[in-house]
């Protein structure tokens, strides 16, 4: 064996990662070949160095790895019956009608989450927070866990706590207020994959055209939940039947959504409705600061 | 795999997969100490090291969780393919560190001639570092793949089939990328040599 082959074999024949045929031949070539040996020496006393390299796992590691992937779950019972809840030790990850049974939370878990969670008792922070939210209190600052959900999604959920209690908005606004106002659609789908519901307040967005639209706990449970904060829902439906998206006052000039606060102390005689902004701001009026119609 | 310990530690993918009691805190303990040297030589840094290989447990846990069927967790060479995970993330981490100036970190330019001047200054001292610190300083010059492949192979006394399998080549390739690398490595150790015997 000639020396150029033999320096290639070398680390392999420190470590046996070898064929007994090769070996063989690269322990002649060795015990001839003074260079070759030395050079295994080098790549021994390398290996050695390089072992001292290793250094031992900071002592947190594994408490925060468990930490950040162990999710756990267990239902409550609230207001509005039993609900299941999801949780780690950042916040609330899920909460899920309690209808359905631990198999189901879990195939709705992980489809949303996309991971597991065990059973665990639910700490009583998590538990009275969903509590209050199920009899319409307002939260002032939710924990929630909304990690691996799209940006898009995190910023339309979030942006939900600036729908006062009482007050509800259309699709399309949430669309234009995070800047996209074409995402309408995707708005549906990002409140329909809410999941942190009544935490994040999705029965708060109701299409334009009236009506309550759909919700996780069901269309029902959204009526009574908006009725319960002060919504006026059926003199929604009436105006929304009859073509009423904004109203405007006719002594200040200025035009907003039916549920908003400005827009509910109006007098009778000043109400002004409209079917579409344009209509409004061509007779003069302008969108309210508050509602942002 | 070729030993006993590949056979144990792919039921230990299976038991994690399987989700049983404290398969995840026996798989953390179990390869924390390789994976965090391997991202601390990479990244030289603890914290970025720390949150590298949390990542890269949490992201391998979520995998066979969630992605991997049961089939799959059995036939997975775990520990390169840990490796892998800790490499890949490792190597990102350093490329966004790249795009993150200096100079947010150091706001004046006077720091940062002052961190110049040092580093010149270590450069000229005559003193021969110590072992391991020359060592480490070789390292430093290596190109990060090449670095890599030193310190799976030295450092963590990885097989050529653990490289190949982690690296996606035959184990022929896997040598001769080491050969290479272990070459290069030690032409920087001998010309630092050289300098200092001067």
């Amino acid at each position: 064996m000639r020396c150029k082959t033999a320096v290639r074999h070398l680390d392999r024949y420190r470590t046996g990662e070898i064929s007994p045929k090769l070996e063989s031949s690269l322990r002649g070539h060795l015990s001839d070949c003074a260079a070759c040996a030395e050079e295994l020496q080098e790549i021994r006393r390398l290996a050695a160095r390089l072992s001292f390299l290793a250094a031992p796992a900071p002592r947190n590691l594994v408490q925060e790895v468990l930490m950040q992937t162990m999710d756990k779950f267990g239902a409550i019972e609230t207001r509005l019956g039993s609900v299941w809840i999801g949780f780690n030790t950042r916040g609330i990850t899920m909460v899920y009608p309690g209808n359905h049974d631990a198999h189901g939370f879990l195939t709705a878990y992980l489809s949303r989450r996309f991971r597991t969670a065990t059973p665990a008792a639910v700490p009583k922070v998590y538990a009275d927070m969903v509590r209050k939210a199920a009899t319409g209190e307002p939260l002032n600052r939710p924990r929630l866990d909304l990690d691996g959900l799209t940006p898009f999604e995190q910023k339309s959920l979030l942006l939900l706590l600036q729908i006062p209690r009482g007050e509800v908005r259309p699709y399309s606004w949430l669309a234009r207020e995070i800047g996209n106002p074409k995402a309408a659609r995707a708005i549906g789908t990002a409140m329909a994959r809410n999941p942190v519901p009544l935490l994040l307040p999705c029965h708060r967005v109701v299409p334009a055209e009236g009506g309550v639209g759909n919700y996780a706990f069901g269309s029902a449970m959204k009526r009574a939940l908006l009725k319960q904060e002060g919504v006026p829902v059926n003199e929604l439906d009436s105006l929304a039947r009859s073509g009423v998206r904004y109203l405007g006052c006719k002594s200040t000039g200025i035009y907003c959504f039916p549920t908003c606060r400005d827009a509910r102390r109006m007098k009778p005689e000043n109400r002004m409705p409209f079917s579409d902004s344009g209509q409004a701001l061509e007779s003069g009026y302008r969108p309210c600061q508050h509602c942002r119609p | 795999m070729n030993n006993s310990q590949g056979k144990e530690l792919n039921s230990l993918a299976l038991s994690v997969h399987r989700q049983a009691e404290g398969s995840v805190e026996q798989l953390v303990r179990c390869y924390q100490d390789q994976l965090f040297s391997f991202a601390l030589r990479l990244l030289r840094d603890p914290m970025d090291a720390q949150e590298v290989t949390q990542d890269a447990f949490i992201r391998a846990i979520r995998a066979l969780t969630i992605q991997y069927d049961a089939e799959r967790c059995r036939n997975l060479a775990l520990r390169p393919w840990l490796f892998r995970i800790t490499r890949n993330l490792a190597f990102n981490r350093s490329r966004a560190r790249h795009l993150i100036p200096e100079e947010r970190l150091e706001p004046d330019s006077n720091g940062h001639k002052a961190a110049l001047l040092r580093a010149e200054k270590l450069q000229r001292d005559p003193r021969p570092p110590r072992v391991t610190e020359a060592l480490e300083l070789a390292l430093k010059l290596l190109n990060s793949e090449n670095r890599a492949l030193v310190l799976l192979r030295f450092m963590e006394e990885m097989s050529y089939a653990e490289i190949a399998a982690l690296l996606g080549t035959t184990e022929a390739a896997a040598r001769a990328k080491l050969f290479r690398a272990l070459g290069k490595l030690r032409g920087i150790l001998s010309r630092m040599e050289d300098r200092h015997a001067l």
